[in-house]
């Protein structure tokens, strides 16, 4: 049961992140013309910590949603839940996600967001680091809109 | 560790970390702790608490505090030795053969997934016995749970206090090695310190095959510390537990959540000890294979079973008085005296065999627990090499087929699920071991025992 | 599901709850020697038609006045420990503090917290039965399984020789000593202790199958040098601490038979329950070798 997807869906943004170091773990660095496109930039930096990203094509994809109190605890679950799509049934590892509902006003902050890809298969794609967990530690988020600056960085544990 | 700290102190820094040298003094100031925050050898920096930090807490004081942050994401992650009866020219021959042997058996890497069949109500009950599942299934043998921390199983878990969502990631990878810097090692006894030490744990002479295995809870501790993580964050402030560091989330030991912590914590490392169980299965059947003798006939026996990452009630002498504490070790390794009453009775006069794992290609050791480290930190010692390099620097400065070339040139043979990461594991990112464990030596807080040389590796 | 759960812990509960109750030590002589028959009454009954208590099968224990009525009789007949003004209290059945009154009068006798009253009868029936049996040992040795089992062989005389050994006697001594030479036993200045060590040596060492097959009785392994061994603490007196050396290696030999023991009772565990497996789709070329310990 193959999904459909349009042209758009199965273009791939241009890659804005970057890992940065960190002595037993890894820090995520994430940018973009938008807080939303750097959370989406994010995520698919962690992914691509997981196995080499050319190797995903888009098959199927999957919904998500995350909520959250604060920026960093909704970029923080937000992540967490993109691991736990991983991490068990459907096992996706993911090449792009887009967010499509971003709301960071308010005491309740929500994201709903499509992952797309396909299920990790060892031996298509090559096995890279297993990201243990999400973490909070020096977690900054850069939100200046007046100067057009979007950064995150996230320390994830591997 | 200097490097942390140098690059903390640099004007201007953009998404710096903490070093640990300032996390072991902001877990000093936690509320309820006795004695030292203490910093093993191998420290480096870590989430809330630094990696290689332990630290006891007063259970009788109710203003004492747990931490996830003091046992860290893999929860019960740990080492397991096996000793065979070979001798290195019995496994030189078919080295590259036993290698491929276990890295067929053993999952490994990211994404893989058990080979031993799990439902839903197999996990249930795994989490509750720990070991003594692995036992009722057959997957090991009733010497196994003699020599294991804790028998294998944590009496106080409770898998109804776990989410379902950490239930969910952990079926999956029950049985699986996992990746960054767990693995499984054919290793040969290299040199022997204490004689009659290493006698008791069957090390009969130099050249003896041994088994290592380095792994923990997979996603099934890490979610249950993620999970701790963020109901903790709501319990510090109903609370007011007020601490130098945001990340030392904490709740009250006799709190709703820390109680639900600890038992929760103790299902994941149940969890941690079926994993291993269910490896070293794996590993006996494959030597059992490439050898076609029993695994029994081949005295595969599990010499010790060590957790670093865990928190445990253990009575120690504070001031000339037994107290209860709740003793944190993260990336610290309980190194009980000899006639411990809570050491197998084959260690009662060597002391509790510590096992200190090497990293790909370098060294690794047995060491054992003295009186002095019972007094000075709370029977703990170090846990292994400790990361000196970064990953992105490893990755920068090293090239993987480098690494691999090193480690072919050593006589080490290696099965790797992403051979294009092995810098990041490359004995140079790492500190060196034998400076490690020598330092433990001199401080006297444990002893040295055995020196392993490995001469295969199989990893994530 | 909690199959293994703490099943050295049983092992030890098992052997504390024989050594609280006064049942256990005298209970099976005297209870072989008169009531064989009726094992299938209640015990308390048994116990009570034991002690002779009239028509101890017709009681209804339940009945408050019943119960009464068998604790003054108990006390009167057999226990003799309460004090007067306790034992007045408790023969007058109406009294308002009788229940206190027997309440003080069960835990003088060092009955511990039981469930119901029927326990704690029986407790003190235990109890009456040891006393009575402590008074009457030589009268009920005779009954001991060991002497039964001898006396069913007509040729052999009944009487044990040793009965009538002077045990104090110079020419004893001199015979214990002789025969722990010949073991190799160095004699201890008591002789009684020396024949204890003795006994040990002939029922572990020289058991027809211990002659037969020496190779399974024979310790192996490396010694391990204990002098050497850290006690873990200082007495400040050398013979003091090579005795104490000497009690942790007892205690530790002990515990690893009993940690042995408990493997053994794993493992008949697992030949039931034990079925190792794995799932063929997942792994490569999957043969399982079984490996049952014994087989």
């Amino acid at each position: 049961m193959a999904e459909e997807f349009t042209e758009d869906e199965l273009t791939l943004p241009p890659c804005k992140y970057e890992y940065l170091d960190h002595t037993a773990d890894v820090q995520l660095h994430a940018w973009g013309d938008s807080l939303k496109e750097a959370f989406q930039q994010c995520g698919i930096a962690m992914f691509g910590y997981m196995t080499e990203l050319d190797s995903v094509e888009i098959k199927q994809s999957s919904e998500i949603e995350a909520i959250g109190h604060d920026l960093e605890s909704l970029l923080f679950h937000f992540l967490d839940e993109l691991l736990f799509l991983f991490s068990c049934e459907p096992f996706l590892i993911c090449s792009k996600v887009t967010i499509t509902e971003f709301v960071t006003e308010g005491e309740e902050m929500r994201i709903k967001c499509k992952c797309y890809g396909e299920e990790f298969r060892i031996g298509k794609h090559p096995q890279g680091t297993e990201v243990k967990a999400i973490t909070y530690s020096a977690m900054q988020i850069v939100n200046i809109p007046e100067k057009n600056t979007f950064e995150l960085f996230v320390i994830i544990d591997i | 560790m200097l490097d942390e700290l140098r690059n903390a102190c640099r004007p201007g820094m953009v998404g710096g970390f903490l070093p640990g040298v300032k996390q072991i003094a902001n877990v000093a100031a936690l509320p309820g702790i006795v004695g030292k925050s203490v910093g093993l050898p191998d420290v480096h920096s870590g989430y809330g608490f630094a990696i290689g930090n332990m630290a006891a807490f007063d259970i009788d004081n109710p203003e004492s505090i747990v931490s996830p942050g003091g046992v860290g994401f893999d929860i019960n992650c740990g080492v397991r030795l096996l000793r065979t009866n070979l001798f290195e020219q019995d496994v030189l021959p078919v080295k590259e053969q036993l290698a491929q042997g276990l890295f067929d058996h053993i999952p490994v890497g990211v994404g893989s997934k058990g080979i031993i069949p799990m439902n839903a109500k197999d996990l249930e009950e795994a989490l509750e016995m720990g070991m003594d599942w692995s036992l009722r299934e057959g997957y090991i043998w009733a010497e196994d749970k003699e020599h294991c921390e804790e028998y294998g199983r944590m009496l106080n878990a409770d898998p109804s206090k776990v989410s379902m969502r950490a239930k969910k990631r952990g079926l999956p990878q029950l049985g699986t090695l996992g990746a960054g810097n767990h693995y499984a090692e054919i290793q040969v006894v290299d040199e022997i310190y204490d004689k009659w030490a290493a006698c008791k744990m069957g090390i009969e002479e130099k050249g003896q095959i041994c088994v290592m295995i380095h792994s923990g809870s997979r996603g099934f501790g890490h979610q249950v510390a993620t999970d701790a993580l963020v109901q903790m964050e709501k319990a510090m402030k109903r609370d007011n537990i007020e601490t130098n560091d945001r990340q030392l989330a904490c709740a009250r030991i006799n709190s709703p959540e820390g109680q639900d912590y600890l038992k929760s914590m103790a299902a994941a490392a149940n969890f941690a000890w079926v994993n291993r169980s269910s490896m070293t299965f794996l590993s006996r059947q494959a030597f059992a294979k490439q050898f076609l003798v029993t695994p029994d006939d081949l005295d595969m026996h599990v010499i010790y079973d060590v957790s670093h990452n865990i928190a445990k009630v253990e009575e120690h002498i504070v001031d000339g008085k037994p107290k209860k504490l709740l003793v944190h070790r993260k990336g610290s390794t309980r190194a009980f005296p000899p006639h411990h009453p809570l050491i197998p009775v084959d260690y009662q006069l060597t002391g509790q065999p510590v096992l200190i794992g090497g990293t790909m290609g370098t060294c690794s050791y047995v060491l054992t627990g003295t009186e002095h480290g019972m007094l000075e930190t709370f029977g703990s010692t170090c846990h292994g090499a400790g990361r000196a390099l970064s990953r992105a620097k490893s990755r920068r400065n090293l090239d993987y087929q480098d690494v691999l070339r090193k480690l072919e040139y050593l006589g080490i043979s290696i099965r790797v699920a992403s051979p294009k990461l092995v810098m990041e594991e490359a004995p140079e990112s790492y500190k060196n071991v034998t400076d490690v464990v020598n330092t433990c030596h001199a401080a006297g807080i444990s002893k040295k025992c055995i020196k392993l040389r490995p001469i295969a590796v199989i990893k994530g | 599901m909690c199959l293994f759960y703490g099943f050295v812990n049983n092992i030890c509960s098992v052997v504390s709850v024989n050594r609280d109750n006064p049942v256990s030590g005298g209970i099976n002589l005297f209870l072989k020697k008169k009531y064989q028959l009726i094992f299938k009454r209640n015990m308390a009954k048994r116990l009570l038609n034991a002690l002779g208590y009239p028509q101890a099968d017709s009681l209804n224990l339940n009945d408050e006045v019943t119960f009464k009525k068998i604790i003054v009789w108990l006390e009167i007949n057999r226990v003799r420990s309460a004090p007067p003004n306790v034992l007045n209290t408790l023969k007058n059945f109406s009294a308002r503090d009788w229940d206190n009154t027997y309440i003080r009068y069960k835990d003088g006798l060092g009955c511990p917290v039981l469930g119901t009253k029927l326990e704690e009868l029986q407790w003190i029936l235990g109890y009456a039965v040891q006393i009575e049996t402590a008074a009457n040992r030589n009268v009920y040795l005779k009954y001991a399984v060991e002497n039964i089992q001898t006396s069913n062989v007509p040729s052999v005389v009944a009487e044990n020789p040793l009965d009538k050994l002077d045990f104090r006697s110079k020419e004893f001594a001199e015979g214990i000593k002789e025969l722990a030479k010949v073991l190799n036993i160095v004699p201890h200045s008591d002789p009684l202790v020396t024949l204890k060590a003795v006994r040990k040596v002939v029922t572990k060492r020289m058991a027809p199958d211990c002659v037969e097959n020496p190779q399974k009785y024979i310790l192996t392994g490396t010694p391990f040098p204990f002098q050497d061994a850290d006690l873990g603490f200082d007495l400040n007196d050398s013979v003091l601490n090579q005795a104490a050396k000497i009690l942790r290696m007892l205690y530790i030999h002990d515990l690893r038979e009993l940690q042995t023991k408990a493997n053994e009772l794993i493992v008949a565990v697992q030949g039931i329950t034990a079925y190792p497996k794995t799932d063929t789709k997942l792994g490569k070329s999957w043969i399982l070798i079984r490996y049952a310990r014994s087989d």
